[in-house]
């Protein structure tokens, strides 16, 4: 068996393409990889004291505080080659809103005028778990058949030059196409925030993009 | 069969991990680029250099016995040198084993360097540099250095090599006024 992870994930001869793995494990968010972004409002950011708790963001208590972690707009991502596995979960349904995938900004590209990327949205807008495109602003939100849960969720996001393909806990649950494909580069983001004046947290243990 | 020193790094993310030693007169940063890992560019300013190597020198690597898998790529062929590998040093290259990018070693052709015994040595490949990604793999064993370029044997060193534990050595450097820039997305390194 060969020793090398390059080995394992590429094909001989190939050339490996941009990769990062994240399993949110220690005292605190790695931030020579990270940062974290007050959107709106202040937040709080910390490693969780929980089995298999991951990093936790908590919101202010004002009506849309939320913040997210990105990498600061160094964005190594393609928006039609790539992928996003993430592990993560909210802490109700009544109230809140938690994407993760992959944006252009430090915002939700759902959320904030003029922005791209594509996400796996958790609002409290759909009984279902969503897939959000944007390309410049020009949204689309494409229902699931998956419920919106506090239970840890798996999600999986495919970026191809003709759609965006989400998979949730192993099952493809949305596809996007057309005008709201993202068509710049893009950095992974993780973002929560609160559709109340009450203070919500939102959960992430793993994060993987790759180019493909 | 027992667990070695194993290290892989992406370079994804927003700055360089603090476990790296960024010694450079010029620019060392993550790109903002789809692929484009981290950049280490020379600037104009006579024998300036950008270098990466581990903090502290710490050097876990076995001079008998280790791997090294790289994918990077340089932003030109012309008045350019990188040398990119393992060093028992950030400056000198007493003991190292090393690809050389540069037009002024071996013809502007892909080089394996070693240096050990007070001895420095280069062996060409027949692959001249270009500025396209490549997987470039050395691999030292007890008697030789090896040099793969995408899984292809290229260059072969028995004599030279070597003689003490070694740490990760990228550096842009060349003792003119050219600017130009080397870029990593990946670096894997494991002893053997």
């Amino acid at each position: 068996m060969t020793k090398s992870i390059y080995d394992q994930l590429n094909a001989s001869g190939t050339i490996a393409k941009q990769r990062v793995v994240e399993t949110f494990t220690g005292d605190a968010l790695d931030t020579d990889r990270w940062s974290t972004n007050n959107v709106r409002g202040t937040n709080t950011y910390a490693m969780a004291d929980e089995v298999d708790g991951g990093f936790k963001i908590t919101s202010g208590s004002t009506q849309y505080d939320g913040g997210s972690i990105t990498f600061n707009n160094i964005r190594q991502f393609s928006p039609t080659a790539s992928e996003v596995i993430s592990v993560t979960k909210i802490s109700n349904l009544t109230d809140l809103s938690a994407v993760v995938g992959f944006s252009d900004n430090q915002d939700s590209p759902t959320f904030a005028s003029a922005a791209n990327g594509a996400v796996m949205d958790q609002g409290n807008y759909s009984a279902y778990v969503r897939l959000g495109t944007s390309q410049t602003g020009t949204n689309n939100n494409v229902d699931t058949t998956t419920s919106r849960s506090t239970n840890w969720t798996t999600s999986k996001i495919s970026m191809t030059l003709s759609s965006v393909i989400l998979t949730v806990n192993g099952l493809t649950g949305a596809t996007s196409t057309g005008n709201s494909l993202p068509t710049v580069k893009l950095q992974p983001i993780f973002i929560g925030f609160t559709n109340s004046a009450t203070a919500h947290s939102y959960s992430i243990k793993y994060m993987e993009c790759y180019n493909t | 069969m027992a667990y070695k020193q194993h290290f892989i790094e992406w370079f994804s993310g927003k700055g360089v991990p603090s476990y790296w030693d960024v010694s450079t007169n010029s620019t060392v940063a993550m790109t903002d680029e789809v692929d484009g890992g981290i950049k280490l560019t020379k600037s104009t300013a006579n024998g300036s250099w950008a270098t990466l190597s581990f903090s502290n020198y710490k050097r876990p690597f076995s001079n008998t016995g280790c791997v090294m898998h790289q994918v990077f790529k340089a932003s030109t062929t012309s008045g350019t040198s990188c040398n990119t590998g393992l060093s028992d040093s950030k400056g000198s290259q007493t003991n190292c084993m090393l690809v050389y990018h540069s037009d002024s070693i071996e013809s502007g052709y892909y080089t394996l360097t070693t240096a050990g015994n007070a001895a420095v040595s280069h062996t060409a490949t027949t692959t001249a540099i270009d500025t396209n990604w490549h997987h470039h793999k050395l691999e030292q064993k007890s008697a030789s250095a090896e040099y793969s370029i995408e899984g292809v044997l290229s260059a072969t060193r028995d004599s030279n090599l070597s003689q003490s534990k070694m740490m990760p050595h990228m550096e842009a450097y060349e003792p003119t006024t050219n600017t130009f820039s080397y870029q990593f997305r990946f670096v894997e390194i494991y002893n053997t």
